[in-house]
């Protein structure tokens, strides 16, 4: 295939970027602007050191190349890793070399669309090194090795093996009629469906956490304007994102943060202030605010703490009705300005928050880990965790089917009907895994894709 | 004797009649060149047509204008439709034949066939000029020019017989086998391998204790095959059930070690689906009985078939297992079961047309294709044939696919599969099952059997006519509503929930218990001008009850084809040069080349081609 190069590295300064070539060309590339070792006569997963020159012989950078002869490398082509000096001048001068030797830029997914296309991963782990490269978190980076390992593969090839085993037994009734051979009675049936089922749902059940851990625990500041809402964003943001005023009402759209906190992956949304109004822009941000609330996982409840029990009150009034898996907390602001006594005591198990406060700040901080760490960790039962939501889609179709064939079952329908959900089920995971595939499917899979990988 | 022909045809078994018949039907001169005139139509095995997927099989075959149907509609002596229990889809007809009246029948239809001629020979030489056939020698010396050639020659190319360690050539009881075609081809680079089947032996209905058996009678109200045939009335013939035991197993062990299988002398793969007594014995060694099928081989024949019980052990270890078995204590052996090897040709090295590859204007159909069975040959020999004509005629091929009928899945899965071992239909071989039932063939495929003038114009506007009412009803049932005062004495006489306002009739219909003659009956309903015309025609009723009913499947199963027909229409350019992309498993690879498929759907079915080869084509196509 045409050989092609990228950064590899996230752009910007850094002390050190990583260019990566591969190709049926990507040794003579390289060698073309290599000053050092004939990297054409070296073997396989070797590096070495050397110069980079443009074509006038002028000297971009000293560099490391490391060579990976096919197959035996990431794309399953030839390749060659150059590590250059960080910085946009340095990498933009090694890159434009390379493009002169007739490697032409990668597009953006490109080199792991070689892997997959090269028989390196199967579907499911070339989105998995999508998913690792945006993984923003700990627990994120463990969902994608484990995919990338095959667990979630395996998983669901085991189930898709049973549906095979159920879709023989129907054919075997349907085209063997007259043989003695013994079928599987409707229960047996019924029972070997609704444990695929079963699997199915355990999976997609992970999905929610796989959700959280992907795309972080997702907060919703409430209050009434004024409150403190942004400024505490802006706190834990350190940052200025949010716009803050003394004016009441002036964040409108909402704003959301992605935050780290102690390793674990948050979403924070900052609504606009809840009060009656008689203003079109602000009443759309109230209705806003409402479907934010009802979506978020943990809710944080935001008064004054000078306002003490007549704040908290007037929130209740607010927000009459929670999910019971959300987990509502109440913070009162600018406790810097209440007695340090009255702090212990502040309504519905407050807690007491402060800009000004780094102690308080860091309590916060603490307590919302502690509380996303419990959501994200995957339950017992489930041994792999969906985080992707094709997958998850996947799964769902999956699940459906199999509910058609149980219903069909139930409802006395003979063989050939149910064996018709079954197939369809068996679909919905070959889909997954990548046994089936179709065009939409790869497309979507490769757009995602950053260039350099 | 004339020497020159449009069309010859090597053989007279299921598929040679249908491919002669349908070409010369098609305006061309025709030879059937067979060793034997009176074993034309001869069924070889058991006397019977039909059976799950092979049922679906012959009437597809009628619905395009071939012979079978009316065949066995002429030599029926027992209807019974398969799986009545289960849904329509699955129903399969099958009768039982008068082995001697079923050849009758053929022959005579193929003699009053004007343009084809009977001629008994044995072809033994192909000429081929240029990449295309020219004509055929006979082993008598007599050359025959031919544009196309059509070889049917079943199970009798350097074929073989086994019983015990005895060995006979010849492909079946009492004839010789055909030598020089598998020669001729294998000089011309074709591949050919080796299948075995078997048939059981034939005893004596007079030796037979009935009393001790099962009767198996016929339906009560039998249907025939054929959409042009009359309801059969006559009196059905029964068979009669029995079983071994392990006395009858013990007596077989001891003949083990003379079995032509299981001592290596026969190497060809024989049937899975369809495994001799000896094989079942050993490899269901935890059962001690298996059920055996007496089927009578005529009306007043004497023979019967003893179905079940395929062997290929000597003769007289075969009579001694079968005295143990209950109603067969002084049975009397006709002929005892053999084995029979045989030359095919691995069928990837055809067109879906069943032209092959290599020679322009010769075809290949029924067992040398690797096929098993009078229905898989029959729907082969008919592809043959109309393909055949076609060509000659410089017009578009007829291929079936997938999603129109069962004869296209059996093609489709030969070339592009292959098979390892005698390959048979099933109904779960074919994804749009639903769609293509037995009862709907007509409707399915008349319009491309009157095309090809194969089906009488009055028997075509019949079905043109009915579908236009079908569909009138089928639009009045999901638009009508009828009331509870017209509807709940219905629903009480079958004993359905009475409904308290007005309701649909499609839904009514949709329940399991309801009958859609009933409803359309109902006053109001049947006044209708096209409701009273469909009350009028049985078969019109039966297929707005079915599409009523299974509807929602149905949809289903429509919008799977219309997926389906997307990935069919992603064209590969004919000479695409697969050895370009590196990426292709080297598995891949060689079958696409090998098979060289003309759409990317058809790719995704080849055998040894992954679905990430597959997806490696798409990126390559998109290009």
């Amino acid at each position: 295939m045409a050989t092609i190069a990228a950064l590899a590295t996230p752009p910007g300064t850094a002390g050190l970027a990583v260019i990566r070539i591969s190709g049926d060309d990507a040794l003579r590339c390289t060698a073309a602007v290599f000053h050092g070792k004939d990297l054409a006569s070296v073997p396989t997963h070797t590096a070495h050191y050397g110069s980079v020159r443009d074509a006038a012989g002028t000297l971009i950078d000293e560099v490391i190349a490391t060579v990976f002869r096919a197959p035996r490398s990431y794309t399953g082509e030839d390749s060659v890793e150059i590590s250059c000096h960080g910085g946009s001048a340095v990498t933009r001068g090694v890159l434009a070399a390379l493009l002169e030797t007739g490697a032409r830029h990668a597009e953006p997914g490109e080199f792991t669309r070689r892997a997959f296309l090269n028989g390196r991963m199967d579907l499911v782990q070339a989105e998995a090194v999508a998913d690792l490269i945006h993984a923003q978190s700990r627990d994120a980076h463990r969902a994608s090795m484990e995919q990338l390992e095959g667990a979630l593969s395996a998983h669901v090839r085991e189930i898709r093996e049973k549906l095979m085993h159920a879709a023989s037994m129907l054919e075997l009734s349907l085209d063997f009629v007259e043989e003695d051979v013994s079928f599987l009675s409707a229960e047996e049936l019924l029972e070997l469906v609704r444990e695929a089922d079963r699997s199915i749902g355990t999976a997609l059940d992970s999905f929610g956490t796989g959700r959280l851990v992907r795309e972080g625990v997702r907060v919703a500041l409430m209050g009434l304007p004024n409150v403190g809402k942004s400024s505490l964003l802006n706190a834990l943001l350190e940052t200025d994102r949010a716009i803050v005023t003394d004016i009441p009402g002036t964040t409108r759209d909402f704003i959301e943060e992605p935050l780290l906190l102690r390793g674990q992956l948050f979403r924070f949304i900052d609504t606009a202030g809840l009060r009656s109004t008689g203003d079109i822009v602000e009443r759309e941000g109230i209705a806003r605010t409402h479907a934010i609330m009802r979506e978020a996982d943990i809710v944080c409840m935001l008064s004054e703490a000078t306002e003490g029990q007549r704040g908290h009150d007037a929130l209740s009034e607010l927000f009459p009705a929670f999910r019971p898996e959300q987990e509502v907390l109440r913070l009162y602001t600018k406790s810097d300005l209440i007695d340090a006594g009255l702090r212990d005591v502040l309504p519905g198990a407050g807690i007491p928050v402060s800009v000004r406060d780094k102690v308080l700040l860091d309590q916060l901080r603490d307590r919302l880990s502690e509380i996303g760490r419990d959501m994200c960790r995957p339950t017992e039962r489930a041994r792999i965790l969906v985080t992707n939501a094709r997958h998850a889609d996947c799964l769902r179709k999956g699940r459906a089917a199999l509910q058609r064939a149980v219903a069909a079952l139930g409802a006395g329908r003979t063989e050939e009907f149910v064996a018709i959900d079954v197939r369809e089920a068996i679909e919905a995971l070959g889909e997954m895994i990548g046994e089936v595939t179709s065009d939409d499917v790869l497309n979507g899979i490769f757009s995602r894709f950053c260039i350099g990988k | 004797m004339k020497n020159s022909y449009d069309i010859v045809v090597v053989g007279g078994g299921h598929a040679g009649i249908e491919a002669a018949s349908a070409s010369a039907r098609m305006g061309h001169s025709v030879a059937l060149v067979t060793m034997d005139a009176d074993a034309i139509g001869r069924m070889s095995c058991n006397p019977a047509i039909g059976g799950t997927a092979k049922g679906h099989l012959v009437r597809e075959i009628d619905a395009l204008g071939g012979l079978m149907g009316r065949i066995a509609d002429a030599s029926a002596i027992q209807y019974k439709m398969l799986n009545r229990s289960k849904g329509p889809a699955v129903w399969s007809p099958r009768s039982q034949n008068d082995r001697d009246a079923y050849a009758a029948a053929a022959k005579a239809q193929l003699e009053q066939t004007p343009g084809l001629d009977i001629l008994a020979g044995s072809v033994s030489l192909l000429h081929v000029e240029d990449d295309r056939v020219v004509g055929v020698t006979t082993s008598d010396g007599v050359e025959i020019r031919c544009r196309a050639l059509i070889v049917c020659a079943g199970t009798f190319l350097n074929a073989a017989m086994y019983t015990g360690l005895e060995k006979s050539i010849g492909g079946r009881f009492g004839e010789h086998p055909a030598t020089g075609i598998t020669e001729t081809l294998l000089r011309y680079g074709f591949e050919s391998g080796r299948l075995k089947t078997g048939t059981p032996p034939r005893v004596s209905l007079d030796s037979l204790n009935l009393d001790e058996t099962t009767l198996a009678p016929g339906d009560e109200h039998p249907e025939p095959f054929s959409f042009q045939s009359p309801r059969p009335a006559f009196e059905q013939v029964p068979c009669y059930i029995t079983h071994t035991n392990a006395e009858t197993h013990g007596v077989m062990r001891g003949g083990f070690e003379q079995s032509p299988m299981f001592t290596g002398r026969i190497q060809g793969a024989g049937p899975r689906y369809c495994p001799s007594i000896e094989d079942k014995i050993v490899r269901f060694s935890e059962r001690d009985s298996h059920h055996l099928f007496l089927e009578p081989e005529g009306r007043r024949s004497n023979v019967v078939y003893v179905n079940g019980f395929s062997s290929s052990l000597p003769a007289d270890i075969q009579l001694r297992a079968l005295r143990t078995v209950p109603g067969l204590r002084d049975v009397e052996m006709i002929r005892p079961g053999y084995a029979v090897e045989y030359d095919f040709f691995p069928p990837h090295q055809l067109h879906l047309t069943l032209e092959t590859r290599a020679i322009r204007g010769l075809y290949l159909a029924g067992q040398v294709n690797g096929t098993s069975g009078y229905e898989e040959a029959a729907a082969q020999g008919l592809v043959a044939g109309i393909n055949a004509a076609l060509a000659l005629e410089g017009k578009e091929p007829f291929i079936l696919a997938r999603s129109d009928a069962y004869i296209g899945v059996l093609i489709d899965d030969l070339v592009n599969k292959g098979t390892l071992e005698p390959y048979r239909m099933f109904t779960s071989r074919a994804e749009y099952r639903l769609l293509l039932r037995q009862d709907n063939a007509d409707r399915r495929l008349m319009p491309a059997g009157h095309r090809f003038g194969l089906i009488p114009d009055d028997v075509y506007a019949a079905v043109r006519d009915r579908e236009e009412i079908i569909s009138a009803v089928r639009t009045l049932v999901e638009s009508r509503t009828a009331s509870p005062d017209v509807l709940n004495p219905y629903l009480a006489s079958v004993q359905s929930s009475p409904v308290t306002q007005n309701e649909f009739l499609g839904k009514i219909i949709r329940r399991e218990e309801v009958r859609a003659a009933g409803v359309l009956g109902l006053d109001g309903i049947a006044g209708d001008a096209q409701v009273s015309a469909a009350l009028a025609d049985p078969r019109a009723v039966e297929q707005v009850e079915i599409e009523t009913k299974y509807m929602g499947y149905i949809e289903r199963q429509q919008r799977d084809v219309e997926k389906f027909g997307q990935a069919e229409s992603m064209l590969i350019p004919e000479h695409f040069d697969y050895s370009r992309i590196h990426s292709l498993s080297s598995e891949g690879r060689e079958k696409l080349m090998r098979v060289r498929p003309r759409s990317v759907g058809q790719a995704s079915r080849i055998s040894g081609v992954s679905s990430s080869d597959v997806s490696i084509l798409m990126v390559y196509m998109k290009k």
